[in-house]
């Protein structure tokens, strides 16, 4: 579904990804793992183009995304959360899952200025999936609530409901469960599963809470100083010495 | 913040009835008044249309403009000096100039849109200042400095302030409602995803230049369209209606109304031109008192008077209203990688 | 003639060199703009009148009036504008800054005098001009006074930020204002004295300017804007920058009066802005830090 090749990236002279290669396959749920500092959040941004990598590439469903704005990608079927959350606080919570839904309006600029039938029954059916969304998530009750009024633990759940409202072929989750207690982390697990049963959505998960990794992921992929050090299954990838070894510096395994 | 319950009051407000009936008691109480007063009347309903339109750009698209003023004047000059030079009719010269403008101004603009915050609105503010040199020099054309008269409009028997206000009235009611209706659909729900967050806007789909743009295309066009009117009110044209001091005259009348609230684009000019009429003496205490206001409003009631206004009338301030002091998006705009320590 | 046109050029270009400096000096030390600079810069030459003419006193008891005066405003504009000097406040804070330009206008306007009312400060120096190259260049001693006192100011800054601890300090809050807190800088010091600085620099070149031209109440801005212009083009945290990108403006304003119209004097500052911003926002000499665009 997503295929990452042979990507490098340089900020200033420091080389940030480092040939990374790495698939995400349909209806797979994948881990992205690795030290502070190893390029996982700069690999996100340049899948979803917000940074232009040097060299390699980049493809989902077989077509190029390489050198595509953010916009376009997301128009493509690829959405993303964000580390910190930012709803937007000028909408409510259910305009911000509208928002997810574009760029799809069927209705045009002179439309919408004369509100004729056919926006007015568009802005219904949007109104009525993200409500749909944010019920799915358990966000109902929050729904006319302005974007900022929520915690930031909700916040992200409304955020995630953004980025499914369109029913992306691929869902990007930076650091989901960052602050989440551990019963709130397998919650957030269980909604993962649920996201690829009911959508078949192919998930790519950045994250540094184990818990998740472990219980949500199919494969893991792990980084390290801009490349890939490990690709494979959760308890085969933590149990290499070079993956421990990145993340606790060497002499660590060798001493257990 | 209260959850919207759908009252008498919103449903009236929220459709047409009730702007269309302000509307028309603003025309017989106008018409019942002296010309002095209505000249001034007339004035604050052009200025709603403005800053309609320069609400759009900055407080629901978040971007700063110093052009506005200028754009104005074009639509003044455009739509006076095509009737004075060439005949045109005024309708059509209105519209005509109306869409130059549109046209023009986002034209020049266009290279500047990919920056954002304060470089956006330096690089307006070299715009507007350009605007009023070729305004004031290029005499030829635009008569310099000391302006030129243009031809007043007459519409079944009332007199020139008459006819300019009820043709700014109805003009000005209707693009209030077009424009309020825009912002209801996703066009408006992605003005203020750039403004709040364009990062997350433009991955969750919108083009963010293209929004930019049309923001800036949408306010223009409102600006020369109000500027058009304004030189049939006037009935003369000078480069000193359009400066910077007016400039900073708008942006006072935007953030005292509310940016981000329709009603706020109401408010602000009738206050801040009262206000202009009684400080007429004093150039000085007028500064003063308008500066402090700015600087009061910003530092104290950055959403304006608008949403307190709908508060106190039991309405939840809707999701129009800006929440916090007006954001360029800074950190939305930065990049996250930026945000974080380099390479993750 | 290229020399005479080109020796103003370099002159008016070290007076809006140093209202650039005023410029960087905050926005490097801040990271913010401030739009009422200019008005200080008037409000400099305007108590530099009322010293020298009304009260009689000499050109050298206005130098700490004129000092004393920024401090002031100074000081008010940084407990003003305080909650606004954050990065997300930046457009806000351009709006306060535009309403306090707004009132120190007024102000100047009703202590004064009215509208349009022109004052004139007398040179501070007297003398014959300087006549150099056999009069192929003859330079006023006003200018060599504004020429020279720019210079001095501009080299007092530069030694200030790069090994002073206070200028360091500047450095630091201007580049991660949460990290030089937790270091232990103290911010709101740090932003207080980054704007009474860059305001006493404004008004001394306002002292030093106004002998040179007619004084007004509404002459702030406009030479803001230069003194902006220059610090863009120059790279608006680059003191050497600013002093570069104000000669670059005063020589380009003069070229285009001599060779193309002296009305479109006026227009040059606005090009070379518009044309800084779209090529090199980060202007000439560029800083580290890169605003996403």
């Amino acid at each position: 579904m997503l295929d990452i090749r042979h990507v490098s990236l340089s900020f200033g002279g420091h080389k940030v990804l480092n040939d990374a290669t790495f698939s995400v396959g349909k209806g797979e749920v994948l881990g992205l793992i690795g030290p502070n500092g190893a390029g996982k959040t700069t690999m996100m941004n340049v899948i979803t183009g917000i940074h232009r990598a040097k060299s390699g590439e980049i493809s989902l469903s077989g077509e190029k995304i390489s050198n595509l704005p953010s916009h376009r990608i997301a128009a493509r079927g690829l959405r993303r959360t964000f580390q910190t959350s930012l709803l937007c606080s000028g909408l409510s919570v259910v305009e911000n899952v509208m928002l997810g839904l574009e760029p799809q309006p069927a209705y045009g600029f002179w439309g919408a200025f004369l509100g004729n039938p056919r926006v007015r029954r568009w802005e219904e059916e949007a109104r009525e999936k993200s409500m749909d969304m944010l019920d799915w998530m358990g966000m109902a009750k929050f729904a006319e609530r302005p974007g900022s009024g929520l915690s930031f633990g909700q916040q992200r759940l409304v955020e995630i409901a953004r980025a499914l409202v369109s029913r992306p072929n691929v869902l990007l989750l930076d650091e989901p469960a960052v602050g989440l207690t551990a019963p709130r982390v397998d919650e957030l697990a269980e909604k993962i599963a649920r996201i690829r049963s009911e959508f078949g959505t192919s998930i790519l998960l950045i994250e540094h809470v184990m818990q998740l990794v472990l219980n949500a992921c199919d494969r893991v992929v792990v980084m390290s100083g801009g490349a890939v050090i490990a690709d494979g299954k959760p308890d085969v990838v933590t149990a290499d010495p070079k993956v421990v070894e990145s993340y606790l510096g060497r002499g660590y395994y060798a001493e257990s | 913040m209260s959850e919207t319950k759908p009252s008498l009051l919103s449903v009236v407000t929220g459709s047409w009835v009730l702007p269309v009936f302000i509307a028309c008691v603003v025309a017989v109480v106008g018409l019942g008044l002296n010309p002095y007063l209505l000249f001034l009347l007339t004035r604050i309903v052009i200025f709603v249309m403005l800053i309609i339109g320069l609400n759009v750009l900055m407080g629901y698209s978040g971007q700063l403009s110093f052009a506005h003023a200028a754009l104005f004047g074009i639509g003044a000059y455009a739509t006076g000096l095509l009737q004075v030079h060439l005949d045109v009719p005024f309708a059509i010269a209105l519209c005509a100039a109306t869409v130059g403008v549109m046209g023009v101004g986002t034209l020049m603009v266009l290279p500047a849109l990919r920056l954002s915050g304060i470089h956006l609105a330096i690089a307006t503010l070299a715009i507007a200042q350009a605007v009023h040199w070729v305004l004031v020099n290029w005499t030829s054309v635009t008569f310099g400095a000391g302006g030129f008269r243009a031809p007043a409009i007459r519409l079944f028997g009332l007199d020139k302030t008459e006819t300019a206000f009820l043709v700014a009235l109805v003009s000005t009611t209707i693009c209030y409602l077009l424009v309020r209706q825009l912002l209801r659909t996703s066009f408006g729900r992605r003005f203020i995803a750039v403004r709040d967050n364009a990062v997350a806007a433009a991955a969750n789909g919108v083009n963010v230049t293209a929004v930019k743009t049309m923001a800036f295309a949408l306010s223009a066009a409102i600006a020369a369209f109000a500027g058009g009117l304004y030189s049939a009110l006037l009935g003369f044209v000078a480069p000193e209606s359009f400066n910077l001091e007016q400039m900073i005259l708008m942006k006072i009348m935007t953030v005292v109304g509310g940016l981000g609230t329709m009603v706020g684009a109401v408010i602000g000019p009738a206050l801040v031109i009262v206000l202009q009429e009684q400080l007429r003496e004093s150039q000085g205490w007028l500064e003063i008192i308008f500066g402090s206001m700015l600087i009061g409003f910003v530092l104290f009631l950055p959403s304006g008077l608008a949403p307190l206004l709908k508060r106190l009338s039991g309405q939840s301030a809707r999701t129009e209203t800006v929440a916090l002091a007006p954001r360029t998006g800074q950190p939305a705009d930065r990049k996250p990688a930026v945000m974080n320590a380099e390479g993750n | 003639m290229l020399s005479v046109l080109l020796a103003s050029g370099v002159a008016n270009g070290l007076i809006y060199g140093l209202i650039a400096l005023g410029v960087v000096v905050l926005s490097k030390a801040a990271n913010a703009f401030n739009f009422s600079q200019g008005d200080v810069m008037a409000l400099g030459g305007f108590a530099s009148y009322s010293v020298i003419v009304s009260m009689g006193y000499g050109p050298v008891a206005a130098v700490p009036i004129v000092v004393i005066v920024a401090l002031f405003m100074g000081l008010l504009s940084y407990l003003l504008l305080r909650p606004l000097m954050k990065a997300e406040h930046a457009v806000a804070l351009l709006i306060a800054t535009i309403g306090l330009s707004f009132v120190i206008k007024g102000m100047i306007r009703l202590v004064w005098g009215g509208r349009g009312d022109y004052l004139a400060v007398p040179p501070l120096i007297s003398g014959p001009p300087l006549i150099l190259f056999d009069g192929k260049i003859i330079v006023p001693l006003q200018y060599l006074l504004m020429m020279g006192g720019a210079l001095l100011m501009i080299m007092l800054f530069t030694l200030f930020f790069r090994f002073t601890r206070l200028g360091l300090f500047m450095r630091s809050v201007a580049d991660n204002p949460r990290a030089a807190q937790i270091v232990g800088i103290p911010t709101h010091l740090v932003l207080c004295c980054a704007m009474v600085l860059s305001l006493i620099v404004s008004a001394v070149a306002g002292f030093l300017l106004a002998p040179a031209t007619l004084i007004y109440p509404d002459m702030g801005f406009a030479l803001f804007l230069k003194g902006f212009a220059a610090a863009i083009v120059g790279g608006v945290t680059s003191l050497p920058g600013a002093v570069v990108g104000g000669i670059l403006l005063g020589v380009t304003e003069l070229l285009v009066s001599g060779y193309i119209s002296s009305q479109a004097q006026e227009l040059s500052a606005f090009v070379l802005i518009f044309v800084a911003l779209i090529f090199f926002p980060r202007g000439l000499f560029g800083g580290r830090k890169s605003r996403s665009v």
